[in-house]
C-alpha cells in the first residue's frame, strides 16, 4: 500500500525552484531515505507533504486519501520529528511529551501509558523532570524524538534528526528508527550523512536542487553508476612505472601516486584481488593496504560532479 | 483545548524573564511614582492654619472677635475640621517672639478696636500657599461686618429690637448650592497610578505574543510541529489567547494589590470595578498581542512594537506628566475617536470615571470602548491567522 504518494510537485521560492516536478512514492513499512546537500529541498518536501508550505503544482495523498490543511484526520497518523528542537523550554521531558501526545491523543490515562513507553523507547527515563536546556545536543534530540512519536503514528517523518549529535547517541537515534520501522511505522527520513542513510534506508532517493536525481535501493542505486573499489596500496618502492602498469588494467577509472600510497579508482567489475595479483606478479612490493567499497557519496559524485557535503 | 490552555499558562508563568519584566517593571514605575508624588495630594487637604492670637484686654473687649477666632479653632469649623489652630499670648512682644519661631502664619492683635494681622514676612512669599488669603479674608469680613452693625445700630436702633431682623441678620445663607460629582477627594498622584495601570495593561501585550508565535509555522519550529498535528487552528488558538489572558489579569491583579495595599492608595471602594476594567483591558491588548504577533516580521521587530506601542500609548493616556496629561486632554476634546481608540487611555478614563463620578455611565462608554476595540483586535488576528499555508517558512 502507498503511504504517501507525491506526484508532479513543484514549489518555488520566488525565482528559486526549491522542488522541480517532484515524485515520490513510499509503500507501507519502508524506511525511506531523502539523501541531498543543504538546501536540496528535503525539508521544503517535508513541509509541503504536512501542508505548512504552499505549492505551486502537484498532488500529495497519505494513506491512498488527498492531503489538504484541514485533513486532521490524515495528519493524527503522522509524526513529525523537525531539524531543529521544537520544544516548550520551559516544560520538563514528561510535560513536553505529554502535551505533543496530547495533540493527538484526547484519553489521559491511554496517553500516560503512552508517555511512559517513549520516555523508555528513547531512554529519558533517568532525565523526565529535566527542562530541555539542562539536557546535552544528544539527549534533547531524543526529546524531540519522542514528542513526536510517542503517539505511535503510521507514517513518521525524521528530518535531519542526527545533527549535532555524538556517535552514542546518533547510534541510539538510528536503532531506534529501525525499531520504530520494525513495529510497523512507515518511515521518511532525510540526511546529508550518506552512511545513515546507507544504514538503515530501504529505498533512497537522491536529490539535488530540488530535483530527484536517482532513486533506489542502496545497491541500485551504486549500480545505476560505474564505481567498484576505492583501493589504497603503500608501495615499498613508488614509481610511475608501477602507475602505469596498474592503469592499464581494464576497469580501472583512474591511478595516481600520492608520496608512496598507489589511489586506484576502480570500475564495477575489477576488485583489490585482481589489482594485488598484477602487483606480485610483476614483483612489486608494497605494504599496508585499504580496499573501501562504493558509497552513495560516489553516486553523488558521479551524478552531480560534485561531493555530497559540498 | 485543556491541556493546551493549562500547558500555554504553564509556559508564560514559567518564563522569568518576560514575567519579571512584566512584574517588576510597572511595580517600580508605581513605586517610583507613589515616592515622588505622593506629596501632591497633600496640597489638596486642609490643615488648620496656625496662627497667634495676643489675648490682652483689647481683644477681650473686640466684640465677636473672640467667638469667631474660636469657632473657626473648633473641629467643627469646617467639614475637614478647624480652620485656625491657635496659640494664645499675653502681649505683642510675646507675639512676636512665637512667630519667630517660624511655625506660624502671623498674629492677630487687636489695636485701637480693630482687629489687626500682622503676617509671616517669611510665609508671605509662598504665593500658592492660600492660609494668609484665608485669613485675611475671614478679618476683613468680621470688621466689615462689625462696622455695617456698629452703624446701623447708632442710626436705627429700635431695629434692634425685633428677633426677626437680628435672626436675618446673622443668618448665613447659602445663595449656591454646591453639588459635588465624587465623593472621593482629589487626588494628583491617583491620575498617575491610573496611567501606571493602562501602560501595564499593554504591557500584557507581550504575553498573547509570544504565546500565539508558538502556535504559528513561520515563526518558530515550535509553531510548525503543533500547526502540523492533527488539531485545527482555532483548537489551538483560543485555548493559547485564553491563558495569555489569564496569565495578563494575573500579573495586573500583583500590580493592582502592589499599588491598592502596598501603598494604601484609595480607588474609591471601588476595587472590584477597577479588577473589571483590568480584566477587559487585559482582553483587548491579548487580542493586540495576537494580532500583532501575525505581522511577517522578526520576533525582536514585533517585541519593539509592543515597548514602542505602551510608551506612545500611554503617553497619550498622561503618564508622562501635566503636559501628557494636556495633550491627552486636546486629542480627547478634538479627535474623540483617536481617544477611544486607544486602549490605555481608555482604561486611564474608566479608571478616572470610577473614581471620581458616582455614576457609571462613562465608565461603561470606556469599558464599551475597549470591548469594540478588542473585538476588531479579535477578528484581525483570525482573520489573518486562519491562513493554513504558507509561501515561505
Amino acid at each position: 500500500m502507498e503511504i504517501v504518494s507525491i506526484t508532479d510537485l513543484t514549489k518555488r521560492y520566488k525565482e528559486l525552484t526549491a522542488l522541480d516536478h517532484f515524485n515520490l512514492t513510499i509503500e507501507s513499512g519502508e524506511v525511506f531515505g531523502l539523501l541531498g546537500p543543504n538546501g536540496s529541498g528535503k525539508t521544503t518536501a517535508i513541509n509541503c507533504i504536512l501542508q505548512l508550505l504552499s505549492f505551486e503544482k502537484g498532488e500529495i495523498e497519505l494513506f491512498g486519501q488527498p492531503m489538504s490543511p484541514t485533513r486532521y484526520d490524515l495528519k493524527r497518523r503522522i509524526g513529525i520529528v523537525p531539524q531543529n528542537l521544537a520544544v516548550f523550554d520551559e516544560l520538563s521531558v514528561i510535560e513536553n511529551i505529554d502535551y505533543f501526545c496530547s495533540l493527538y491523543v484526547a484519553d489521559k490515562k491511554r496517553r500516560k501509558e503512552l508517555v511512559a513507553e517513549a520516555i523508555d523507547f528513547v531512554g529519558l527515563g533517568d532525565f523526565t523532570k529535566f527542562r530541555p536546556k539542562k539536557l546535552s545536543g544528544g539527549l534533547a534530540r531524543r526529546l524531540n524524538i519522542a514528542c513526536g512519536i510517542a503517539h505511535k503514528p503510521e507514517l513518521i517523518f525524521f528530518d535531519e534528526p542526527t545533527v549535532a549529535v555524538d556517535p552514542q547517541s546518533r547510534n541510539a537515534i538510528l536503532e531506534g528508527i529501525q525499531r520504530l520501522n520494525a513495529e510497523g511505522s512507515t518511515i521518511l527520513y532525510t540526511s546529508h550523512y550518506m552512511e545513515e542513510v546507507e544504514q538503515i534506508c530501504t529505498r533512497i532517493m537522491i536529490l539535488d536542487h530540488g530535483e530527484a536525481l536517482a532513486q533506489g535501493t542502496n545497491s541500485e542505486l551504486k549500480s545505476m553508476v560505474d564505481i567498484g573499489e576505492k583501493i589504497e596500496i603503500e608501495l615499498a618502492a613508488p614509481s610511475e612505472r608501477v602507475v602505469e602498469r596498474v592503469k592499464q588494467l581494464p576497469l580501472v577509472n583512474s591511478a595516481s601516486l600520492d608520496g608512496s600510497m598507489l589511489k586506484i579508482s576502480c570500475g564495477r567489475g575489477l576488485g583489490l584481488g585482481e589489482v594485488l595479483d598484477v602487483l606480485k606478479a610483476d614483483g612489486v612490493e608494497y605494504g599496508r593496504v585499504y580496499s573501501e567499497p562504493p558509497t552513495l557519496n560516489d553516486v553523488f559524485l558521479a551524478i552531480t560532479g560534485k561531493e555530497l557535503r559540498d | 483545548m485543556l491541556t493546551t490552555f493549562v500547558t500555554t499558562t504553564k509556559t508564560l508563568l514559567r518564563r522569568r524573564d518576560v514575567l519579571l519584566w512584566a512584574v517588576a517593571f510597572p511595580l517600580v514605575l508605581a513605586t517610583l511614582i507613589h515616592t515622588m508624588l505622593g506629596g501632591l495630594d497633600e496640597h489638596y487637604q486642609l490643615e488648620p492654619i496656625d496662627i497667634v492670637v495676643v489675648d490682652d484686654a483689647s481683644y477681650a473687649e473686640a466684640d465677636g472677635l473672640s467667638d469667631l477666632v474660636s469657632a473657626m479653632a473648633a473641629d467643627d469649623a469646617t467639614d475637614a475640621g478647624p480652620l485656625f489652630s491657635v496659640t494664645y499670648v499675653d502681649s505683642q512682644s510675646e507675639a512676636e517672639q512665637t512667630l519667630a519661631a517660624g511655625s506660624y502664619y502671623g498674629y492677630i492683635q487687636v489695636v485701637d478696636g480693630e482687629p489687626v494681622y500682622t503676617a509671616d514676612s517669611r510665609k508671605l512669599e509662598l504665593n500658592s500657599d492660600p492660609s494668609q488669603n484665608i485669613v485675611k479674608i475671614l478679618l476683613d469680613r468680621y470688621q466689615v461686618d462689625y462696622e455695617l452693625v456698629a452703624a446701623m445700630i447708632q442710626d436705627n436702633p429700635q431695629r434692634f429690637a425685633n428677633a426677626d431682623f437680628i435672626a436675618q441678620l446673622t443668618s448665613d445663607p447659602d445663595y449656591i448650592e454646591r453639588v459635588s460629582i465624587s465623593e472621593n477627594p482629589a487626588s494628583d498622584s491617583l491620575l498617575y497610578m491610573f496611567s501606571v495601570l493602562a501602560f501595564s495593561v499593554i504591557m500584557m501585550t507581550t504575553f498573547s505574543l509570544s504565546a500565539i508565535e508558538a502556535i504559528q509555522p513561520r515563526s518558530s519550529a515550535l509553531g510548525a510541529r503543533r500547526s502540523s498535528a492533527g488539531q485545527s487552528k482555532l483548537r489551538l488558538l483560543f485555548p493559547t489567547l485564553g491563558a495569555a489572558w489569564l496569565v495578563g489579569l494575573l500579573v495586573l491583579l500583583v500590580t493592582f494589590i502592589y499599588i491598592r495595599f502596598g501603598f494604601g492608595v484609595s480607588f474609591g471602594g471601588k476595587d472590584l470595578q477597577v479588577v473589571a476594567t483590568l480584566a477587559v483591558g487585559s482582553l483587548t491588548v491579548t487580542f493586540l498581542g495576537a494580532l500583532i504577533s501575525t505581522f511577517p516580521v522578526a520576533h525582536s521587530i514585533k517585541s519593539g512594537t509592543i515597548a514602542m506601542l505602551s510608551c506612545v500609548l500611554s503617553l497619550f493616556a498622561g503618564l508622562y506628566g501635566p503636559f501628557a496629561q494636556s495633550l491627552g486632554d486636546s486629542v480627547a476634546n478634538n479627535y474623540p475617536i483617536l481617544a477611544k481608540a486607544n486602549p490605555a487611555r481608555a482604561i486611564t478614563d474608566a479608571l478616572f470615571s470610577l473614581y471620581y463620578y458616582d455614576g457609571y455611565t462613562r465608565f461603561f462608554e470606556c469599558i464599551t470602548a475597549l470591548l469594540i476595540l478588542a473585538v476588531i483586535f479579535f477578528f484581525l488576528s483570525v482573520f489573518s491567522l486562519r491562513r493554513q499555508r504558507y509561501a515561505s517558512l
